[in-house]
């Protein structure tokens, strides 16, 4: 038949009713073939909707292609880019013949071409007798390969209508943006727990630094909160965590971190954008002075704003008690120096009498003698003054010291001592004067040191009071529950900085009149050693020029 | 511009597409059409048999095997690209380029390069913009000025008279045929491709190609199809009656949303593209 005759065949000799009806069949077929791309559509949304789970996905893929393509076996793939490979992910009866099929298909090209052409193919198969085709459905999203689906069928080429391969095409598109949404929402919750671990991992490394560490927001919510600064705060995290900082932390915490806050929501005028400014604040905590160092920075984000604070808490109790012993040390250092000088000045006397003494030895010149020979007696006596001093305190600082606890009577010792000091007031032309009355209870303590302290007492009075006509007033007195023992003198008097440190070991206020007294400046240390392991008190008033009031209390029990 | 009745009157007596085109335009309107249906047609034109199966084998669609009939080409480039094809060689067959006049003043060879460079540049657009139908716009593109070869075949006189003025005067062909009142070459292809029975998309893009804004439907195609035609002139590949560059219509750059960058990259692939499409040009030259 000729071409042109076909067409005059075709148009020419149709009725017009029968072109209605060809019409007519072309609508019905477009119509119902719509109503299986719906149902085809539906089917597809429920079945992904269900779960993000690929297993469960590519069975309902299979299973929505088994209707419409009643393949004999399929064989779903992913794509792996790096290897260029495809990965079976789902099978339904791919033996080894159908496997190699595949293979082939792979081998020749026809999946990549698929996927690049994004276009689903009808092959048939070459090596079978009988119509057998195999269908390649590339699953391909507008960014990337998914992977594709081999399906082999019983069913010839030319049997395949349009709207199959259209169907193949949906199906691929759709079950490519569901495979690939699993993906995703499983790299999503590796994400998570990727970061939940590092989140872990960092709260970690914050938990176990040494420094205490606290973030507040620009509006002062506490953000981060480690365990330093728990037990350097004394608050657990869950109470400060989310809460504005100064309606949770102590008081004086609070102020120098306002001072921080404000500096830096005021455009970090105060601030250089890398200085690493530091405040310190002491708080009492359960009793418990602690100092704490804080510095701060900003905490800025990608584009340099500023999105809050890290506060740096360090506990400085441990480098203060360092600081404390480099300070003893030193201490001890003086005392080595101090005492070396102490005991050479009157060696070097006794020194320098008896060899003259030697010189001497055996002339008529006895007074000189006796002159010389009471010298060397007064320094041994110093010397030995200062090494029992030196030895009292050494026994009083280290503990291995008890108390000979007898029943003293104050009174008693008072006028006693008065009475040893008598010489020395004497010489000075110093009067002393003790009011006590005359009946108290007997106090029980160590009556030797309680003496030692009132005569070394009585004696700064005398040594240190005014050159002639000074007084020195010693009064008792009972309370409820205490003895006091007041000596007052009109004295030299000590400047006010000095209060605090004459109880120090060879401290000896620095002034002319020192300089000219001898003193090991041992005494007040022994003497506050004493009174403390009495459980006593030693007050002091003083003022320059104005005379010194030392009071020493003892309780009775 | 309405064209005369004269002209009218001569579209009338033009050839029709081959009946065997038009009974495969008519099946795959029908989605329930098996590929049987449409290789059974197609096998009553060996000639187009011979030429489907060479495209599809060509470089142009690259498929890695050997594609042995009409039936595996249907199945492996889908019944819409395989109709688009037969459709493509059948208006080559019609205005076959040794069939001109002796007084030749268009290029049918150089014609034909141009459109199919137009074609080929609508489908990389296309490709790049994620239009649905890249194969589609490539049959667009190809046929977009077949206006000027019916009216070079079955006008010759007066579109000799455009082609000299636009020559002379070095105007665009489009301005040339307005000096001349009663041409028209989107108009007349525009109703040619109707009464061929061509797809409404093609017929747009025919009508519109110089007037993006001028359709409400198919909007993207006619807009890929513009910038292609202004590409390829500014490409400078083939020649269809003039060598001036027409200005790219702002409708269809609002429309493309093209950066500078894409047309460099463009350019690049466009002749790779148009080197795939060569088998088209052999049946230019040759039928």
């Amino acid at each position: 038949m000729a071409i042109q005759e076909l067409g005059e065949l075709e148009l020419k000799n149709i009725s017009d009713a029968q072109k209605v009806d060809l019409l007519r069949k072309v609508n019905t077929d477009l119509k119902s073939s719509l109503d299986d791309i719906i149902s085809i559509l539906t089917k597809f949304s429920e079945a992904i909707s269900i779960k993000f789970d690929l297993k469960t996905l590519l069975d309902l893929v299979s299973d929505i292609l088994k209707d419409i393509i009643k393949y004999k076996a399929i064989a779903v793939t992913i794509y792996d880019k790096e290897r260029d490979s495809f990965n079976y992910m789902a099978l339904r009866n791919v033996d080894l013949v159908i496997d190699s099929k595949i293979k082939n298909i792979i081998k020749d090209g026809l999946a990549h071409w698929s996927i690049s052409q994004k276009r689903s193919i009808v092959l048939p198969d070459a090596e079978s007798n009988v119509e057998f085709t195999v269908l390649i459905v590339p699953l391909i999203t507008q960014m990337e390969t998914v992977g594709v689906i081999f399906m082999y069928c019983n069913k010839s080429a030319e049997s395949f209508m349009q709207q199959d391969l259209e169907f193949l095409n949906i199906i691929g598109a759709q079950s490519a943006i569901a495979i690939k949404n699993t993906f995703l929402y499983n790299e999503m919750g590796q994400k998570n727990q990727d970061l939940a671990n590092l989140k872990n991992y960092l709260n970690d490394v914050i938990d176990n630094m040494v420094t205490g560490v606290m973030v507040l927001d620009m509006e002062g919510f506490v953000k981060t909160f480690n365990n330093v600064a728990e037990s350097l705060v004394c608050l657990k995290a869950p109470a400060v965590l989310g809460k504005k900082y100064d309606t949770i932390l102590p008081m004086s915490i609070c102020e120098k971190i306002t001072v921080a806050f404000d500096l830096v929501k005021n455009g970090q005028n105060g601030m250089a954008p890398n200085s690493n400014p530091e405040i310190e604040v002491e708080y009492i905590e359960t009793g418990k002075t602690i100092p704490i160092r804080i510095s701060y920075n900003c905490l800025k984000g990608n584009n340099s704003k500023v999105l809050g604070i890290i506060f740096m808490l360090r506990d400085m109790s441990e480098s203060r008690e360092i600081q404390r012993l480099r300070e003893i040390d030193k201490i001890k250092s003086e005392l080595v120096a101090n005492v070396s000088h102490e005991l050479r000045t009157p060696l070097t006397s006794i020194k320098a009498y008896a060899e003259t003494l030697l010189d001497i030895a055996g002339t008529e010149d006895v007074d000189t003698q006796k002159e010389f020979l009471n010298i060397i007696c007064q320094e041994s006596e110093r010397l030995t003054n200062l090494i029992s001093n030196l030895l009292d305190l050494s026994r009083l600082e280290s503990g291995d010291f008890k108390l000979d606890i007898s029943e003293a009577n104050l009174p008693e010792m008072l006028k006693k001592c008065a009475l040893l000091l008598k010489e020395l007031a004497a010489q000075k032309g110093v009067a002393i004067k003790v009011d006590s009355p005359q009946q108290v209870p007997a106090l029980k303590c160590d009556a030797a040191k309680i003496e030692q302290v009132v005569i070394n007492l009585i004696s700064n009075a005398v040594k240190y009071n005014k050159p002639e006509g000074g007084k020195v007033d010693v009064s008792l007195k009972e309370t409820r529950s205490n003895f006091e023992i007041v000596v007052k003198d009109t004295g030299i008097g000590m400047p006010k900085e000095a209060l605090g440190k004459i109880f120090e070991k060879f401290y000896r206020v620095d002034s002319s009149l020192t300089y000219q007294v001898s003193g090991t400046g041992l005494g007040l240390a022994i003497v506050k050693h004493i009174v403390d392991r009495h459980n006593g008190q030693l007050l002091v008033e003083s003022a320059l020029n104005a005379g010194s009031t030392f009071t020493l209390v003892l309780p009775k029990s | 511009m309405p064209i005369s009745e004269n002209l009218l009157k001569k579209i009338e007596t033009l050839p029709t597409l081959p009946i065997v085109v038009t009974r495969i335009m008519q099946l795959v309107e029908n989605p329930k059409t098996a590929a049987v249906e449409i290789s059974k047609v197609v096998s009553l034109d060996p000639a187009l048999t011979v030429k489907i199966l060479k495209i599809v084998n060509s470089a142009y669609y690259g498929f890695p095997k050997q594609i042995t009939t009409v039936t595996h080409a249907i199945m492996i480039l889908g019944f819409e690209d395989v109709k688009n094809i037969a459709m493509g060689i059948s208006v080559f067959d019609i205005f076959k380029a040794k069939g001109a006049a002796s007084d030749v003043i268009f290029d049918r060879v150089a014609f034909w390069q141009h459109s199919i460079a137009v074609g080929a540049c609508t489908k990389l657009l296309a490709k790049k913009l994620r239009y649905k139908n890249p194969e589609e716009a490539f049959i667009c593109g190809l046929l977009h000025d077949i206006g000027k070869i019916i009216l070079d075949q079955y006008f010759h006189d007066e579109f000799n008279k455009v082609m000299k003025l636009a020559r002379d005067e070095n105007l665009l062909f489009i301005n040339a045929e307005k000096r001349m009142n009663d041409m028209d070459h989107a108009e007349i292809g525009r109703v040619v491709a109707k009464r061929w029975g061509l797809p409404q998309a093609i017929v747009e893009c025919i009508a519109n190609h110089h007037n993006p804004a001028g359709s409400e439907t198919n909007v993207m195609l006619i807009a890929l199809v513009h910038a292609s035609d202004v590409f390829c002139k500014i490409q400078k590949i083939g020649n269809s009656g003039d060598m001036l560059v027409p200005q790219l219509q702002k409708a269809a750059w609002d429309q493309l949303k093209l950066q500078p960058t894409d047309l460099t990259k463009l350019y690049e692939e466009l002749n790779e593209e148009v080197k795939k499409a060569d088998t088209f040009m052999e049946f230019a030259k040759t039928t």
